[in-house]
């Protein structure tokens, strides 16, 4: 397939993609323990609801917030998947499996608790984003400080499983000491959720998150040179240096703005990058980045649909929806590759 | 574009030195090859010169300007390199690697100009493997995969194409193929060709200029021809005595040490008995050969004694003899079908006196027939 035709095949599945996030959007506002039909949905959305009425009360003061934190948590975590997956040259990797979301959730989880135990309680989202920005650099430059060392990406991989179980057990710490009632929240997050949003926080999250897929975009370039190795790139005259601390920040700050608010939130982003090299068959990053951005985001609405409703009124943690949905996609993926080789 | 020069340069890995005190002037427009035993650093010498690794010391300079004084991506239009790194693209086809080669000569978005169209595909003809862009490179065989990736070098439009063991893991098919259109690179577009190899004699016949390395210095540079006459090439290779053609480049298996076949003469069925008699190590002699005969280099390096004449003057009476005193110590002697002519007549002397003194004669012929028979 010449790069011609994948520029037009991947613009029609751009426009398919984008109506069917936008449908399931309505969808997912329109359900839940109130039905709304989707023309109501759409009614309010446009304005034409009485602010006073429950529809409106529904959709602006509970849904919405929920659906949009689900859709740039879904698109943040899938581009930073893709972009681990570039920088460590295997497909596996992604934020969870590396580690860094835990590195994130810990550094969040002590600030929270901390500010508990001595009194105050922190609630500016852009302090929880900067910590959790902390605790997933902190997590990354381990790993890289290890990949320096260690050749084998399998041993990396291991070693980001081991970290990530390392800062779990912390938080397992931390929620243990601190049993109390007002931290029900608090564990609700850990185990991973979009329900726990305010538009304070989703100002923060869509800012951030938009702002860097489009960073991650116009690195598009440079990120195909580096598909080649590092060596290839290095003789395209990219400056692989800066290539990789820009993958760095660029991914530890959508995961730290996904994780500060939502918590640990699995499997996504290995899963949709996935998704996407397969649907369009390329390797080409100018074209999986924005498609990372479309299916993280339908992935991200249709897991948190799910989570909310298969056991109505209860909740399931984001997590457990990710693993059932993207366990079986990343081993289909997996067998089917070998079956290739 | 201009020479690429080293001068006085270390280089290794972490500070380690592998190679010391590299002074070196690649000649342009011209192919260069590499050659050293494993792990000689020959690689690391390439990557030195690709700028995937500092040097420790010292300075390269391309057309005088120091190199590391220039912009990468001013050195991505001077210098590409096909390395022997795996390369890891699942879905991307023969067209989508090769055209990953405009990188250092596309804008921002790194989007296909009409020209870099056009250079990809005069790439991808240029390494035979048009038929392949539309192929999906991860499911290439090796040889097909080399091509792209020469195709890839090449597309990045550059002066200078280093090449680090372009031919390992292909058939000598593909060999020829992949060294063919280097060749053709050198003479038709004027390119400096800069590669490894782990095949002396593709090296002799492809590459004008040698280099080699051997322990952490190079021990010979120059023009292939001078170097193969100096004898830097037994030495890289450690055949002390024999076992080695440098003109050649050929390694032969040695011939036992018994004295079990005698060849009086030689003619077109000789070569192939001697390399039947290797297999078996059994040890032959011959006499008297012609020095500009195929065979008195293989047997050389065979490391059979042989006695021998300048070429295209008769066998002398006196060389005759010599062979004779030679051929009574072995057990047979396999007589040579010889033509009626003044530069052989001494050697059908010989045979017929060595018939005179009762040893076992055979014709060549017969004497195939009869180790077929053994076998």
């Amino acid at each position: 397939m010449r790069q011609t035709d994948i520029g037009k095949k991947s613009r029609i599945a751009a426009a398919l993609a984008l109506l069917l996030l936008a449908v399931l959007t309505v969808f997912a506002i329109g359900i839940g323990s109130v039905y709304l039909p989707p023309q109501t949905v759409l009614r309010v959305l446009f304005g034409q609801a009485d602010p006073a009425s429950p529809e409106y009360i529904i959709v602006w003061n509970m849904r919405l917030s929920r659906v949009i934190a689900s859709m740039f948590g879904g698109a943040a975590l899938s581009l930073s998947g893709l972009l681990l997956q570039i920088l460590f040259q295997n497909p596996i990797a992604d934020p969870y499996i590396l580690g860094i979301s835990s590195g994130a959730r810990l550094a969040v989880g002590i600030m929270l608790l901390g500010g508990v135990l001595a009194g105050f309680s922190v609630t500016n989202p852009w302090i929880l984003f900067l910590g959790a920005l902390a605790g997933a650099l902190a997590v990354m430059v381990v790993m890289l400080l290890f990949s320096a060392r260690v050749r084998s990406v399998t041993t990396l991989l291991i070693v980001g499983m081991m970290v990530g179980y390392f800062c779990s057990a912390l938080v397992g710490l931390l929620v243990a000491f601190s049993d109390d009632n007002s931290i029900a929240d608090f564990t609700r997050w850990t185990m991973g959720s979009f329900g726990l949003m305010t538009w304070p926080k989703i100002y923060v999250l869509v800012s951030v998150s938009s702002a860097l897929f489009v960073v991650a975009f116009l690195m598009g370039k440079n990120l195909n040179a580096l598909r080649m190795g590092e060596a290839y790139a290095k003789t395209m005259g990219v400056n692989t240096k800066a290539l990789r601390i820009g993958i760095i920040l660029v991914s530890g700050l959508l995961t730290a703005v996904v994780t500060a608010f939502a918590g640990l939130v699995s499997f996504i982003g290995m899963s949709v990058p996935h998704i996407c090299r397969m649907l369009l068959k390329t390797d080409d990053s100018r074209a999986l980045i924005p498609s990372c951005v479309v299916c993280g985001g339908i992935f991200g609405v249709g897991c948190d649909l799910i989570s909310r409703t298969v056991i109505a009124p209860n909740e399931l943690a984001i997590g457990t929806v990710t693993a059932y949905v993207g366990v079986p996609i990343v081993l289909y993926l997996l067998m089917k590759k070998n079956k290739h080789e | 574009m201009g020479q690429l020069r080293l001068e006085k340069l270390d280089i290794g890995y972490g500070g380690q030195p592998l190679i010391r005190q590299i002074d070196l002037a690649f000649l342009q427009g011209k192919m260069t090859c590499i050659l050293g035993s494993n792990g000689a650093g020959k690689t690391t010498l390439l990557k030195t010169i690709a700028r995937i690794i500092e040097p420790i010391g010292g300075r390269m300079t391309l057309g005088g300007e120091e190199i590391h004084r220039m912009s990468s991506l001013r050195y991505a239009r001077e210098v590409s390199a096909v390395l022997t790194n795996r390369v890891e693209l699942e879905n991307s086809t023969g067209w989508d690697v090769v055209a990953m080669g405009r990188n250092p000569h596309t804008g921002f978005f790194g989007t296909l100009g009409e020209e870099d169209r056009r250079r990809v595909q005069e790439s991808l003809e240029a390494c035979d493997a048009w038929g392949l862009r539309d192929q999906i490179f991860a499911k290439m065989s090796d040889g097909q995969k080399q091509k792209i990736l020469i195709a890839r070098g090449l597309c990045q439009s550059t002066p200078v194409l280093l090449l680090d063991e372009p031919t390992s893991h292909l058939d000598i098919f593909y060999k020829m193929e992949v060294l063919k259109t280097l060749r053709t690179q050198c003479v038709q577009e004027g390119k400096t060709v800069i590669c490894t190899l782990h095949e002396p004699d593709l090296a002799i016949k492809c590459c004008d200029q040698l280099v080699l390395v051997k322990g952490d210095q190079i021990i010979a540079c120059g023009e292939t021809g001078q170097v193969v006459q100096s004898g830097a090439m037994e030495q890289l290779y450690g055949f002390s005595s024999g076992g080695f053609d440098p003109v050649l480049g050929l390694a032969e298996f040695p011939a036992g040490s018994g004295k079990d076949v005698f060849f009086a003469g030689a003619d077109e069925g000789t070569l192939s008995l001697f390399r039947q008699l290797v297999r078996m190590q059994k040890g032959f002699a011959a006499g008297v050969l012609h020095q500009n005969d195929l065979l008195w280099r293989i047997g050389q390096a065979m490391q059979v004694p042989m006695v021998g004449q300048q070429a295209y003057l008769p066998v002398s009476a006196e060389q005759a003899q010599q062979a004779f005193s030679l051929a009574a110590r072995y057990d047979v002697i396999v007589a040579a079908n010889l033509p009626d002519s003044p530069l052989v007549a001494e050697n059908l002397q010989l045979i017929r006196r060595l018939e005179e003194a009762g040893k076992t004669v055979f014709r060549t012929e017969e004497f195939r027939r009869r180790l077929a028979e053994k076998e």
